[in-house]
């Protein structure tokens, strides 16, 4: 388990999971904030973000854009060098290598008074707060992530990099992504209080 | 020594015809059988040779038989040896055919493993370029003579291939072989390694000549009774391979027919990667000019070439090595006449029996259905057709063919090696057999797929374990993945649930929880029992199609037995609201779907967990709400008072119509069917945290408010809080929910004592009467029975009975139990013996 710090990092604690707290400069007041204020407590945590083996539904949007962000990152690192299209056996180890990497980057916050993931490749990730990482979230952005290779493809996955659709378009935003208006869930963190 | 050889070399003359032998393999040339010994068995001499003693070593002469025989190191057959020949020649007498099939599957990987060798060492060919496998019948002497140019055994080797058997496995194979059928004995033997055996089945005498690279030639021979082995006097008559020659029993002398030889082949050997030839001859009337006079000056060239060599060939062991095969003989020898006249000729020579194409080599259309199935029997040793096979050629980076076949049966040992990686695909590259022991061509699920791979793209010449990191290699076991799923989903719904679900159904679950990139794909091939069909199961497509209107989610229940999932409280409201139920009774099922994140868009519920949504119609929210009010005293004092600490919480019910109450494990928590599959698991293991978490989280108690019951505790409730019994009937009401919910009781005598006394409150017995003991004169009975008392000793419930009256009353006094006194005093008794 680790974690990284998006602007400076505090401390570390390591109780179940490791919290990182960063508070920055450019710290921007949220809703129900004092300009300021600093929050130190991480987001509620329910017991389906700390059980489950599965990614809660109004997170798979979020989880879904960090996966196609870290594919696209992968191909155009992997890509760059080379001249020629990729092998078939260079396109199935890419992908198994965004899925068997590090997904410890990653983790919840609360953001805009919703449950949200943050890290690289979302907007959140710019957003002061306290993110809880660690735990069982590398696990389900890993079983998301081999879930996408295994029912697109490597080679269609690799197909749409190549093609003017981004991954992120294709994977989240379409009729059946998570993303898709139709699909998409959001956990207010106030609700979720009203409920307990 | 070398002396006495000429007169077989006259013997055996060879008379190198102009035809030779052509093959559409380049390597299998065959050259001139010096030893044919049809020539050479004629002569008298040989004829005296027969009279004597049973002398099967043609090439010497008596005295040197006598001399080898004298030097040659006697050995007995290990124990198991014994009792494995003992055992398959009685088992297999009926079907003794097989011991062809068994020497021809044994010179076949001879050779395999010399081709193998020779991918990095060119110069272990050198000794023998060819690579065939030969058969000759020796009708005059009943002998046959099976060669290979294959690698061949040294000394050491001779005298423990053919001496003993590997200690691991005999058991089992002793014990299969005694239980099994004719078909299976027979696919057993070969599946062993001990075929070799299978030739005393046919033979009085069993002759081994044998040639690795590493050793000179040496002479292996047995009457299944003890063996003996000694340096082969001819010196290297075999260049390397081996030569099984069968002195073939009276009864057995079918086997020396060409006919008979050739049906055994097709019909066991077809497969076989390389050619096998037979000694057979044609006889055919040609116009001819006969010219004696050369045929004598040949004739005596020979002799003396025969005389000047030292490896002079004897005929019957060494027909195949490196002589030509073509071989004549004039019928009409003695006539002298010089011109061109007809004459009868026999001609002999190497004749190929099998196609020796590799099937896979063919398109998938030309093969038939019978050619894959006489295919995967001859290659896996299965006595079974296999359930479905996949034939494709796949192709871009890298391009290889494969066959794959699901056999009829998984390999017993399955899951109990399941950690093991083991895998039966055969790896070929460029037709070149590289090995069947890969062990990562396929996942551990579907380690049961047996077939094979051949690739154009690998690499001949580098070790196995190079081979094994080599990249090419996981896209092959991707499509490898892929098309094996493929072909299990073909395989038609009847033959499906007879067949392959269930012999593989766990591991098609351990491929869901294992294999994340397929799990989609494995979810399509579930099979689970529902309450939609009384003794057919369904799969989760079906299920979901049959879904009501507003369910939300798939429900499941797990459970030991059906029955025990049908019965449980949990699936009481939903089965008469109308709504399937999944039932989960292998250990495996829960696991599995739990790690199914959702099927079809549709997550899955286990019943027996909280977030059970029910649809309600509003006049029965109303009225539940209502009853939350009425039932509010009862729920608090059982949380906070009567079941304090045992329970997260009471609430009232959605799922309960006939039971009173029920335990409900929290969402991510263990229900009663994981708790008892983890706990079992938990004996093997050392203590994990993690079982404690779970094991001891506190599940919720729900009410059934409409149960008699519970409505009369809900009126006990609201008069007296502090009622010894009302608390009793609390704590044997959350006592059975904890039963019938699937879990297990943390406490089962105090539970059997609860029982017991509200079984005397109602059979009006007095809750302080105590069992009588038996009248006994010895001191020191400890077997204090705690239900009955009866072997309580007077003398020590005498003394037990003063402490425990103590107590028993602090019990009663500060805890929820009452305690019977003298049910107390036996288990007290007996504790304190302990």
């Amino acid at each position: 388990m680790a974690a990284t710090v998006d602007c400076s990092a505090l401390s570390v604690l390591h109780v179940l999971f490791v919290l990182v707290l960063l508070f920055t400069t450019c710290a921007r007041a949220q809703k129900e904030q004092k300009l300021g204020s600093i929050k130190f407590s991480g987001p509620d945590v329910n017991s389906e973000e700390s059980e489950s083996l599965h990614m809660p539904d109004y997170l798979k949007c979020d989880a879904c854009r960090i996966i196609a962000y870290k594919f696209t990152e992968t191909l155009e690192k992997v890509t760059k060098k080379k001249t020629k299209a990729l092998s078939e056996s260079e396109i199935i180890d890419t992908f198994e290598e965004v899925c068997e990497g590090s997904w410890d980057d990653y983790g919840i916050k609360e953001v805009d008074g919703l449950k949200r993931l943050s890290g690289p490749g979302l907007e959140t990730k710019d957003v002061p707060g306290v993110m809880q990482g660690g735990g069982k979230w590398p696990f389900r952005l890993k079983e998301m992530c081999f879930n996408y290779v295994g029912n697109e493809g490597e080679e269609e996955l690799y197909g749409i990099f190549k093609s003017k659709m981004t991954l992120e378009k294709f994977l989240c935003k379409e009729k059946n992504g998570p993303c898709h208006p139709k699909n998409k869930k959001v956990k207010k963190v106030e609700e979720e209080k009203e409920e307990l | 020594m070398s002396g006495k050889y000429w007169l077989f070399g006259v013997l055996c003359l060879v008379l190198a015809t102009a035809t030779v032998y052509a093959d559409d393999d380049a390597d299998a040339t065959v050259e001139d059988d010096i030893g044919d010994h049809a020539e050479g068995s004629r002569t008298d001499d040989e004829a005296v040779k027969r009279e004597e003693e049973a002398i099967k070593l043609d090439g010497l002469n008596v005295a040197q038989i006598k001399e080898m025989r004298d030097r040659a190191e006697k050995h007995e057959f290990q124990a198991e040896v014994s009792r494995m020949m003992k055992l398959i020649i009685n088992s297999l007498y009926k079907n003794k055919e097989i011991f062809l099939r068994e020497l021809i599957s044994n010179s076949s990987d001879a050779l395999d493993k010399i081709r193998f060798l020779s991918l990095t060492d060119k110069e272990v060919l050198s000794t023998n370029e060819e690579l065939t496998i030969k058969i000759k019948a020796d009708k005059e002497n009943g002998v046959l003579h099976v060669t290979d140019t294959g690698i061949g055994m040294t000394k050491s080797e001779l005298v423990n291939n053919l001496g003993t058997i590997a200690r691991s496995g005999t058991s089992e194979f002793l014990n299969k072989l005694a239980e099994g059928t004719a078909e299976e004995q027979s696919a057993l033997i070969g599946q062993f390694g001990v075929g070799f055996y299978s030739s005393f089945l046919v033979s009085d005498r069993v002759v081994v000549t044998s040639k690795n690279n590493d050793d000179i030639q040496h002479i292996w021979e047995s009457d299944a009774g003890s063996f003996s082995v000694v340096e082969d006097p001819r010196g290297n008559t075999l260049g390397r391979g081996t030569t099984v020659s069968l002195h073939l029993k009276e009864e057995a002398q079918d086997f020396l027919e060409p006919h008979t030889i050739k049906e055994l082949v097709r019909k066991y050997s077809q497969f076989i990667n390389f050619p096998i030839y037979l000694w057979t001859s044609k006889t055919e009337t040609v116009e001819e000019p006969i010219d004696d006079e050369e045929a004598e000056e040949e004739a005596d060239e020979e002799k003396k070439e025969e005389e000047e060599d030292e490896d002079a060939k004897d005929e019957d062991e060494i027909e195949d090595e490196d002589e030509d095969g073509k071989v004549e003989e004039d019928d009409e020898e003695e006539e002298k006449k010089p011109k061109t006249k007809s004459v009868e000729k026999t001609t002999w020579d190497w004749e190929l029996m099998n196609e020796n194409k590799p099937l896979w080599t063919r398109p998938p259309k030309e093969v038939t259905e019978e050619e894959y199935k006489e295919f995967y029997k001859s290659f896996s040793k299965d006595s079974d057709d296999p359930l479905a096979h996949t034939h494709f050629v796949a192709e871009g980076e890298v391009t290889f063919r494969s066959i794959l076949f699901v056999p009829k049966t998984g390999p017993r040992d399955m899951f109990q090696e399941y950690g093991k990686k083991v895998d039966y695909i055969k790896l070929f590259v460029r037709r070149v057999f590289i090995t069947d022991d890969f062990q990562d061509m396929m996942p551990k699920y579907l380690s049961f797929v047996k077939g094979m791979v051949d690739s154009d793209d690998l690499p001949l010449n580098v070790s196995r374990e190079t081979l094994q990191q080599h990249k090419l290699l996981k896209v092959i076991k991707k499509k490898l993945v892929r098309k094996t799923l493929d072909m299990i989903k073909k395989i038609a719904d009847e033959d499906y649930l007879e067949g392959f679900w269930k012999e593989y159904s766990t591991n098609i679950k351990l491929g869901v929880i294992e294999d994340h990139s397929n799990r989609t794909r494995l979810a399509k091939l579930l099979r689970f029992q529902s309450s939609h069909s009384e003794g057919e199961v369904t799969s989760l497509a079906d299920y979901v199609e049959r879904m009501k209107e507003k369910q939300e989610a798939i429900f499941f229940m797990a459970g030991t037995s059906r029955k025990e999932a049908e019965s449980s409280p949990f699936v009481e409201r939903l089965l008469k609201k109308g709504y399937e139920v999944l039932y989960l009774v292998e250990p495996v099922d829960e696991y599995c779907i739990q790690s199914l994140p959702e099927f079809d868009g549709k997550k899955f519920q286990n019943v027996a967990k909280d977030g059970l949504k029910i649809n309600e119609s509003e006049k029965v929210k109303e009225q539940r709400e209502e009853m939350e009010k009425e039932y509010e005293t009862l729920l608090t004092w059982l949380k906070d008072s009567a079941l304090k600490d045992q329970i997260e919480k009471a609430r009232l019910s959605e799922r309960l119509t006939e039971s009173p109450c029920a335990l409900v494990a929290s969402s991510y928590g263990w229900s009663g069917n994981m708790e008892r599959i983890m706990k079992a698991q938990a004996y093997a293991r050392s203590k994990d945290s993690s079982q404690d978490f779970y094991g001891s989280q506190k599940k919720t108690l729900e009410l059934n408010p409409h149960h008699p019951l519970v409505q009369e505790l809900k009126n006990r409730v609201a008069t007296d809080q502090e009622d010894q019994t009302t608390k009793e009937l609390a704590q044997v009401l959350y006592d059975t929910a904890v039963l019938r919910s699937g879990f297990m009781l943390q406490d089962s005598a105090d539970f059997a004592n609860r029982i017991e006394r509200m079984l005397r409150l109602s059979m009006n017995v007095d809750l302080n009467a105590k069992a009588e003991g038996w009248e006994e004169d010895e001191e020191e009975e400890e077997e204090g029975d705690e239900e009955e008392g009866e072997d309580v000793d007077a003398e020590e419930e005498e003394d037990a009975e003063e402490g425990d009256a103590e107590e028993a009353t602090e019990e009663e006094t500060g805890g929820d139990e009452d305690v019977i006194e003298g049910e107390e005093a036996a288990t007290e008794e007996v504790k304190d013996e302990l």
